[in-house]
């Protein structure tokens, strides 16, 4: 089950990320380019949300002679982790509608 | 006196834009294996158990970035956060659970890796003085007790509330209890039980809770 945990907005940000295609997983770098989110921001949030129980991270299935780099390491949400990313995004897409502020997109 | 003058400034910028583009170019050529260099250093600074597939993690990532400017970027961004997952990752939780009847379940975490509530607690409580540790155990209880109805607070849903009565049948709750780490999820329950249950794993259980709790017992690094 996942646990309870601070949510700010470089969290919203990145749960936005994995929600709009839970079962694909990306990799740090991916995540990064497309939530515009430092290494010194995104690693931390990712290892809190894997401790958390919020994502998984698994090892990508390729051989590093064959492709020339280290293995990447790839996140996605766990069924718990979507089910709180879900509320958490309707928290603060109501949160916005009741205070005016613009929604999360 | 002013040509003079116009000529060696001229040659000075000249020398510094060549000396320039050369160590531009130089800090782009090796930017691949110092942006390396600095990640191995980062992945150093984390805790032992996760140096290596962080620094494996982390040196895949710079060959998905395209810019020099986005690899040192990165780089740089590993070896500043590195002491703050360090601490993220040794950070000991135990996690209880109370079932109240009536109202549901409320959790309490404690997180064992403080470095100001629990050394200063176990510092009082090895005080000569009988009274000092009488205040400790009594600030302690106060403590957890405020901890624990914030949480119940928190936690229950709309209508539900913790009432004195229900604080009074406490002998009547369910407990259930969990030693967390990073990767390490402990169920104490299951712990006593399979070391009544199964005598012969005792020294096998007994090395995984002592591998969770580690990090309480390493010095703290410098």
């Amino acid at each position: 089950m996942a646990e309870k945990i601070r949510v700010s907005g470089p969290t919203l940000k990145l749960l936005k990320l994995l929600l709009d295609d839970p079962k694909r997983p990306r990799s740090g770098a991916e995540i990064s380019k497309a939530t515009k989110l430092g290494s010194g921001t995104m690693y931390p949030l990712l290892q809190r949300l894997e401790i958390a129980k919020w994502i998984e991270g698994e090892w990508e299935d390729v051989e590093p002679s064959e492709v020339g780099r280290p293995r990447r390491r790839l996140y996605k949400l766990t069924r718990s982790g979507k089910a709180a990313a879900v509320n958490e995004l309707a928290q603060y897409q109501t949160a916005a509608a009741t205070t005016g502020a613009p929604a999360w997109t | 006196m002013d040509l003079i003058a116009n000529v060696a400034a001229a040659i000075i910028a000249f020398c510094a834009s060549v000396l320039g583009s050369i160590m531009a170019h130089d800090i782009c050529v090796s930017a691949e294996r110092t942006c390396a260099k600095i990640i191995r250093k980062a992945a150093s600074r984390l805790a032992p158990f996760d140096r290596e597939a962080g620094e494996s993690e982390w040196l895949a990532d710079p060959h998905d970035r395209e810019t020099v400017h986005e690899k040192y970027q990165h780089a740089i961004g590993c070896f500043l956060v590195a002491g703050k997952m360090r601490r993220q990752a040794r950070a000991v939780t135990i996690a209880i659970s109370f079932q109240v009847t009536g109202v549901g379940t409320i959790p309490l975490a404690l997180n064992m890796s403080s470095w100001v509530l629990g050394p200063l607690f176990f510092k009082a409580m090895n005080a000569k003085s009988d009274t000092i540790k009488k205040i400790v155990v009594i600030f302690g209880a106060l403590y957890l007790l405020a901890k624990f109805i914030r949480s119940a607070n928190r936690s229950l849903g709309p209508g539900l509330k913790l009432t004195r009565e229900h604080l009074k049948q406490y002998k009547t709750w369910g407990y259930g209890a969990r030693i967390k780490r990073k990767g390490i999820d402990l169920n104490v329950g299951n712990i006593f039980r399979a070391m009544v249950l199964q005598p012969d794993r005792i020294q096998e259980i007994i090395k995984k809770v002592s591998d969770c709790l580690t990090p309480l017992n390493e010095p703290r690094p410098t």
